[in-house]
């Protein structure tokens, strides 16, 4: 086995001489530095899956530099230290992603072991990394997550399009994921070795956008002077995801027509064309055929980006996914060897209930920030912003069809199956009963295991009491 | 349709959000930060990636400014760090060794505006504004 890399970092040359004598005694290579600047510089470079952090640091302190090396990925693990008084401290710090703290003047017997349990940490987590890098080669969309007929629709059209370099049009409100799709998209699709270029077309006004797409020549550009080769020239043989495509001014839209037509371009200020073999795929939060009927946005532009169209569906049409995608964001957003939150059914059936007007993007951001904020690990309804906790207070109004009438559509119910109508039957009848589970089972005339199977079934994380007793009701 | 204010309606540019600017070289430093002042922008200056590191985990500001030369942490790898801590930070990068791989490096790093030394004035004020607007409106999505 190789040996296992420790950086070593203080600013104390008695402490560094010591640990670079002693620590090789128990198998180790050491490298050190000095201050917390040099240890990320160091960490960018070298292979250390150890850091030994004295919190005492010159210039950027010794809790900046934990977090900034816990945000390095793979992150190596972080052992903290102090030289004196500064126990509290340490702990606290070590609360926030460090492995373990071992306080000076140095028990090597401890400190070897300490060291030797955070490398077999780092070391596994690198093999987790691997495993979900192969992993990830099976499952070709591993970011979208949801099982709802909305999203599996979604899934079996990213399929087909990604195999064929068509245009796509993803079509679908803020925060629904439009970019994912783009990425998955791009990655299944033959052009995967070469990159995807991004260009966010509702954030640069028309000079900025057509410097960025088309690039500009030495002198050209209202006295710009380098070369920039622009996104067009980028996206050759690759893929070029145009966002926000909606906001894009006619002028702009013609230019990008007619580059999409010849399949060539001109930097701005130069004479000369340049070819660009570029997959095209869009994204806009408006109705584009709308857009482009009522005069607003050019309609041959339409016709050539929208060849095939992908609708993703708002969150609050695809509730039975929310408990699947909380799974998921708790688990990325799970760091320093902190075990996941969980959440209280309470919890959850807040959530279901919210609206989430800002999409799969608004529940990540609360997810997050409830993970770095949580002080336990189990998330009730307390801790929830109180827009998300009120949701779950309101009384229960039966909705035929689901929430979907709320939808921007307003196109009538969706057709539901069978195991869905059931789902939303019980889901409510959940909510109207405050998650009494043990009442709930006896008003569906089955017996509380097979609620719970179900409830396992919907992804519905059941709580830690287990038994069919009263849910305490929100406060 | 959309839920959020989108970007079709003028959004207010917010000022006072403080920018960043990252430079080595100490008269591109001044001359960036006598340009955005006169444009009455609040600017505070990093000459080194880890200092801009720090300043973002410390404070949030609107717009980064990054030099991608730089000694010790590269721009590069301070975009990835930076990414790490603000994700929708506008950084709009400056170079004055335009290849062909080192834009196409920086774009895949995610970076709003590729900003070519020696650049004029108006290409510079323009790229801060408009990633201000950015930055308030994912503040407003988020």
């Amino acid at each position: 086995m190789d040996q296992p890399i420790i950086l070593v970092i203080d600013q104390d040359p008695g402490v560094r001489a010591l640990l670079e004598r002693m620590l090789p005694a128990f198998g180790y290579k050491v490298q050190t530095v000095t201050s917390g600047e040099e240890g990320i510089d160091q960490l960018a470079q070298g292979n250390a899956t150890v850091v030994l952090l004295d919190l005492d640091l010159p210039g950027m302190s010794g809790a900046d530099t934990l977090r900034a090396i816990r945000a390095m990925s793979p992150a190596p693990e972080v052992v903290v230290t102090a030289a004196r008084g500064t126990v509290t401290a340490a702990a606290d710090v070590a609360r926030h992603g460090a492995f373990d703290f071992v306080p000076q003047p140095f028990d090597f017997k401890d400190l070897n072991q300490v060291l030797r349990a955070a490398h077999d940490q780092a070391a596994r987590r690198r093999q987790t990394l691997h495993l979900e890098a192969a992993l990830r080669a099976h499952d070709p969309f591993p970011e979208i997550v949801g099982r709802s007929p909305g999203i599996k629709r979604v899934l079996a059209l990213v399929n087909k399009a990604a195999r064929t370099l068509s245009p796509v049009l993803i079509q679908g409100e803020s925060g629904t994921g439009k970019e994912l799709v783009a990425r998955a998209l791009h990655v299944n699709s033959p052009r995967a070795t070469a990159p995807l270029t991004i260009v966010d077309c509702g954030a640069l006004q028309d000079t900025l956008l057509e410097s960025e797409l088309f690039g500009h020549e030495r002198g050209a550009f209202t006295g710009a002077h380098g070369l920039k080769h622009g996104l067009l020239e980028m996206a050759n043989l690759g893929t070029l995801f145009l966002d926000e495509i909606g906001e894009m001014s006619p002028a702009t839209q013609v230019k990008v027509l007619r580059a999409l037509q010849s399949g060539e371009f001109r930097r701005i200020g130069s004479n000369r064309h340049i070819k660009a073999d570029i997959r095209i795929i869009a994204a806009t939060n408006k109705d584009l055929r709308e857009e482009a009927q009522r005069g607003r946005f050019r309609e041959d532009l339409y016709y050539r980006i929208a060849v095939i169209e992908i609708h993703m569906p708002a969150l609050r049409e695809r509730t039975e996914d929310i408990p699947f995608l909380v799974e998921h964001f708790l688990r990325v957003n799970a760091y320093g060897g902190r075990d996941r939150l969980q959440v209280t059914p309470e919890a959850m059936a807040c959530l279901l209930r919210y609206p989430w007007p800002g999409n799969i993007r608004e529940l990540r951001n609360v997810i997050e920030r409830l993970s770095v904020l949580a002080d336990s690990q189990v998330l009730t309804v307390d801790a929830l912003p109180p827009a998300i906790a009120k949701a779950g207070l309101e009384p229960a109004e039966p909705r035929e069809g689901g929430r979907s009438h709320d939808g921007p559509r307003g196109d009538g119910a969706p057709d539901l199956t069978l195991d869905e109508v059931e789902r939303q039957h019980i889901m409510r009848t959940l909510e109207r009963h405050r998650w009494n589970k043990k009442r709930v089972a006896g008003i569906l005339g089955i017996d509380t295991k097979t609620l719970y199977n179900k409830l396992r079934r919907y992804g519905v994380p059941i709580g830690p009491r287990g038994d069919g007793d009263v849910a305490s009701p929100p406060s | 349709m959309s839920q959020d204010t989108g970007s079709a309606a003028p959004t207010p540019v917010a000022e006072r959000e403080r920018i960043l600017v990252c430079d080595d070289d100490p008269r591109m430093r001044d001359t960036i930060v006598e340009t955005l002042a006169s444009e009455s922008f609040d600017v505070d200056t990093a000459d080194r990636a880890v200092d801009a590191i720090q300043r973002i985990m410390r404070a949030s500001y609107g717009a980064l400014i990054l030099d991608l030369k730089l000694p010790g942490l590269g721009g590069l790898d301070a975009i990835a760090v930076v990414k790490r801590f603000d994700q929708s930070l506008p950084i709009i990068v400056m170079t004055g060794h335009a290849s062909y791989e080192t834009e196409q490096a920086a774009r895949a790093a995610g970076i709003f505006y590729y900003l070519v030394k020696p650049f004029n004035v108006e290409e510079l004020v323009a790229a801060v504004r408009a990633a201000l607007r950015f930055r308030s409106s994912s503040r407003r999505k988020a």
